[in-house]
């Protein structure tokens, strides 16, 4: 397979963005992509898209994206895995470019989550995500879903609400500097465990917000690449990982088979070990999750999180900064959009021009897991050298 | 006829300040019976089943195949549902056919539901002819929200009850008598020696209260006549205990009743998927393969061995351990506010089961309680109700009422 590299990535601030439809936010992203190469690309040099959206609003995915960004003489398809997508749709196109199928790639994510009432988003969608016969009347909601795993999680291994609190206060405070994050204020532990509960051991500050947004990147191969940058960012691994879905089916609702699975083909195909690991942009739609996270994705040993959090190795000055975006706690969730704002956040970290920028990037991580707890996505990518 | 087997079962919940058991907010005409019948020690002689309530909340569709499934039944079992009160309840358990199982339920308050199985040898019960015509106290008409009710007590008292007391029970002084349906003090008045009344806050009037007091005296281990009567009509069955019929008490300790929000969202029902889940669902019924392996729900595609041809239908137990559990203290359209959700596993078998928490306070169940798997309604989707297994934990030490 051909090397891909991203020679550009580009995204709009995330929020509750009333103001902007999708027909609005998608060519602004795009915009913005093809900006950020630093020796120009026209829009016409692109050869494929690939659209990871998990909700689709106003119209069908792939033609939304082709009419309001130009882009109607190309394929375009539309990627769903639920909060896999983003990562999802970049595997797709790392293959077409890979392959030989296409030179230019563009991956764009994205999702109007605040185009509903806020109290029936997540519950519409339910309808969608969860066994009819079964789960769907048992009021089976993303937090639950999730709930449930770290519950166990925090009584097999004697995590605590305040280790929970802390990866909270980690990523609103990096998001504070990072203008594209939905959410910009620093919270404190007092807070995190102050606030309204919503789901066991999840307060409303353990929970990502209900977010709109957009995210891009351009895939180019790498015997095309120089046209575009002489710093390019190599994808060397990606991976896709399932796990059965429903929970009366789980085994050891401790970790995340999907995770696991998916990091276990990513790393091979990279041809890294967790240890190389410079910098990661994981999976925080809840604050235990990203803990669960450390250890699926072999960052520490099982049960160990508690202790990477405490000893701030995640923080940005840390010896492996998670989220230096704010993740999805702080930057947003729009679930369509998140796999694709990690790699832009890598991308901008890996040539040393992050807005959060940490101190050595040579090797990064984007991870997402999704529902119900069943799919995981993961993209390693490896830049120049900072 | 003869009693083999009898059993009660009052729900957890207290309504304040009556001190009535009141159903939870899961519990219906059809959970009840079932609660009732799942106390018996068996069913294996069951061939029939009779349900009978004053207070029918399904007329149009009641699904009465989901009670001998969740009862380990043949789905097949056939069931009738009777509309009717006290007398009505022992009627029907006095002139039941062998192998019936006779379910009288009462949603009240007070609520309560008894099963009793006939058969051969038990308790002998004698019923007498009924008396007195039913007086129109209180009718109601179906579809109409509240009864249109005759408010004259001393009407009812001396046109209906006294003379339907000396009716049925004249100068015969051979003992006591208990009172089901009706208050006791008119035995009194009637100058009947009347049998004190067992508990405060079983089922006072209705399809239960006949049943529950046939209970009270084979618990007693006493002989005596029962007379049930409401609205001036009566009957009086004679009980004659066995020692080797006990009754099964199922009453928690109560727990006052705290009334949970829930919006009028509607939560969609898709039929096809409810109708090939129900015998799984109400019948907790897992998939076994050939390998061994069990599913439940159950899967075509066995996750061990990858075989995908028949599976045997494996009834699971009910008994279970928390693996996981969460509260939602978020509104949720169509949800009570706030509920439990746990990952429940069944004793003995690498199978776990996702269902609310019932019968406690949503906040009070841990990783590692013990508990049983009760059939409930666990949604009502588009009027359909939705029946399903819920979690209910069991008490802790201390909380037990004698049985």
């Amino acid at each position: 397979m051909r090397d891909v590299a991203v020679v550009g990535a580009g995204m709009i601030p995330f929020g509750e963005l009333f103001e902007q439809g999708i027909k609005d936010m998608l060519p602004r992203t795009v915009s913005a992509a093809l900006s950020s190469v630093d020796d120009g690309m026209d829009r016409a040099e692109i050869g494929a898209a690939w659209f990871g959206q998990l909700v689709p609003v106003d119209g069908f995915p792939s033609g939304i994206l082709a009419d309001s960004c130009g882009l109607l003489n190309i394929p375009v398809t539309r990627v769903e895995n639920q909060c896999a997508t983003g990562n999802d749709a970049v595997r797709n196109a790392l293959y077409a470019v890979g392959a030989g199928a296409v030179d230019v790639a563009l991956v764009v994510g994205a999702d109007k989550t605040r185009e509903t009432a806020a109290r029936s988003t997540f519950w519409d969608w339910m309808k969608l995500s969860r066994d009819m016969a079964w789960d769907y009347p048992l009021g089976l909601i993303a937090p639950a879903n999730f709930a449930l795993h770290v519950s166990r999680y925090m009584h097999e291994y004697g995590v605590t609400p305040e280790h929970l609190a802390m990866v909270a206060v980690k990523n609103h405070h990096n998001a504070v500097t990072n203008p594209m994050a939905h959410l910009r204020f620093e919270v404190t532990v007092d807070d995190v465990l102050e606030a309204p509960r919503v789901v066991g051991p999840f307060g409303l500050l353990d929970c990502t917000p209900q977010s709109d947004g957009a995210a891009a990147l351009i895939l180019a191969a790498g015997e095309v690449a120089d046209r575009y940058t002489s710093r390019p960012v190599w994808i060397r691994g990606v991976g896709l990982g399932l796990d059965r879905v429903m929970h009366a089916h789980k085994t050891d609702m401790t970790t995340f088979p999907a995770t696991t699975r998916a990091a276990a083909q990513a790393y091979t195909m990279a041809g890294v070990t967790p240890e190389q690991i410079d910098v990661a942009e994981i999976h925080d739609c809840f604050t235990g999750v990203e803990l669960m996270n450390y250890e699926d994705l072999g960052f520490c040993g099982r049960g160990e999180a508690p202790k990477l959090i405490e000893s701030g190795h995640t923080e940005l000055d840390g010896g492996l900064p998670v989220n230096p975006s704010g993740g999805l706690k702080a930057k947003g969730h729009p679930p369509g959009a998140t796999g694709v704002a990690q790699c832009v956040e890598l991308f901008e970290q890996l040539r040393g021009h992050a807005a959060n920028q940490v101190p050595t990037a040579r090797w990064g991580l984007a991870q997402n897991i999704g529902g119900p707890t069943a799919v995981g996505a993961i993209t390693i990518m490896e830049g120049p050298g900072v | 006829m003869d009693v083999k087997r009898l059993a009660t079962y009052q729900p957890a919940w207290l309504e304040q300040p009556t001190g009535y058991r009141v159903t939870g907010p899961d519990e219906d005409v059809l959970t009840l019976a079932v609660a009732a019948a799942t106390a018996l020690e068996h069913l294996d002689d069951v061939e029939r089943i009779d349900v009978v309530t004053s207070q029918p909340d399904t007329v149009e569709g009641f699904a009465e195949t989901a009670i001998p499934l969740a009862l380990g039944l043949a789905a097949e079992t056939p069931v009738a549902l009777r509309v009717g009160g006290a007398p009505a309840a022992l009627e029907a358990l006095t002139t039941a056919p062998v192998g019936s199982l006779v379910i009288a339920v009462e949603v009240g308050p007070p609520a309560g539901s008894a099963a009793a199985v006939v058969g051969e040898a038990g308790a002998r019960l004698t019923p007498h002819p009924r008396a007195g015509a039913r007086l129109p106290m209180r009718v109601r008409a179906l579809g109409d929200p509240a009864p249109a009710v005759y408010d004259d007590p001393r009407f009812l008292r001396d046109r209906g009850h006294l003379p339907t007391i000396v009716a049925l029970l004249g100068d015969d002084d051979s003992g006591p008598v208990v009172a089901a349906g009706f208050d006791a003090r008119l035995l009194e008045r009637a100058k009947v020696r009347a049998a004190p009344p067992p508990l405060d806050d079983i089922p006072v009037k209705g399809a239960a209260a006949g049943l529950f007091a046939v209970a009270a005296m084979l618990e007693a281990k006493a002989s005596g006549r029962v007379l049930a009567m409401e609205d001036g009509t009566g009957l009086v069955v004679n009980v004659e205990s066995a020692d080797s019929v006990t009754p099964s008490r199922v009453c928690r300790a109560g727990t006052p009743h705290v009334p949970r929000s829930r919006d009028d969202t509607e939560i969609a029902v898709s039929l096809p998927a409810y109708e090939r889940a129900f015998a799984a669902k109400v019948g907790m019924t897992a998939a076994r393969c050939g390998c061994g392996a069990i599913s439940f729900p159950p899967r075509i595609h066995c996750a061990d061995c990858g075989d995908a041809g028949d599976k045997v239908p494996l009834p699971l137990p009910r008994a279970g351990t928390v693996y996981s559990c969460v509260t939602v203290h978020v509104p949720v359209p169509g949800l009570l506010h706030p509920y439990a959700l746990g990952i429940i596993e069944l004793q003995g078998l690498p199978v776990r089961v996702l269902a609310h928490v019932t019968d406690c306070v949503p906040d009070s169940v841990t990783i590692g309680d013990e508990g049983d798997l009760v059939l409930r309604r666990v949604a009502i989707r588009e009027g359909v109700p939705d029946y399903g297994y819920a979690f209910r934990p069991a008490e802790k030490a201390g909380q037990e009422v004698a049985a």
